[in-house]
């Protein structure tokens, strides 16, 4: 699934630590998704969504469109 | 002890339980000292427990740990109920087989292979991605 994480990220100037903590996620976890090697779970999307402040299927996209 | 530091201690010791299990199958191969590959055991139950304490961490980790355990429970199956005629294929291929010893499948292999498995689960999901 591809999304915008790194992107957004990068809007912020957040490293990945700086965003793995607001996500109390491990950074790991943050460069996994990043590089599409991880699917985050629903809950953990909907944080992600929440932090951003936008909707989950302009972060994520599953090619489905 | 902060997060990062406790996930870099998960990811540490599944390079160091994966570098024991090549290292243990280099040391079976090859017929390497039993204390060498005891060495190789500890170093991955060592690291198997690191991963187990902190499997929970987050859920990256957590689909890491579900690879692993996967590939190790599939193993365990494929070993129980096919181990003898695997063993016999073996002895077989390699020239080995007696008729008048049949093929005598030790069950305690099974637990290595189980852990053998679990890291090359755990790092093909790593490598790979997991979903």
């Amino acid at each position: 699934m591809k999304n915008q994480l790194k992107v957004l990220r990068a809007t912020r100037d957040w490293s990945q630590a700086e965003l793995a903590q607001q996500l109390d996620v491990s950074r790991q976890a943050v460069n996994a998704i990043e590089t599409g090697k991880h699917d985050p779970s629903l809950p953990l999307a909907f944080r992600i969504a929440r932090l951003f402040d936008l909707p989950i299927e302009e972060i994520f996209d599953d090619g489905q469109d | 002890m902060t997060p990062d530091v406790k996930a870099r201690m998960y990811f540490i010791s599944a390079v160091m339980g994966g570098l024991a299990s090549i290292g243990f199958a280099a040391a079976v191969a090859f017929g390497w000292p039993d204390f060498v590959r005891g060495l190789f055991v500890g170093m991955m139950l060592v690291g198997l427990l690191v991963i187990l304490w902190r499997r929970l961490r987050d859920e990256y980790m957590q689909g890491l740990w579900q690879a692993g355990t996967s590939a190790a429970f599939a193993t365990v199956v494929v070993l129980t109920i096919f181990g003898p005629l695997l063993l016999g294929i073996a002895e077989g291929v390699t020239g080995g087989f007696d008729a008048s010893t049949p093929p005598d499948f030790k069950g305690e292999y099974v637990g290595i292979a189980a852990i053998l498995a679990f890291y090359a689960g755990f790092h093909l999901a790593w490598l790979r991605g997991a979903r």
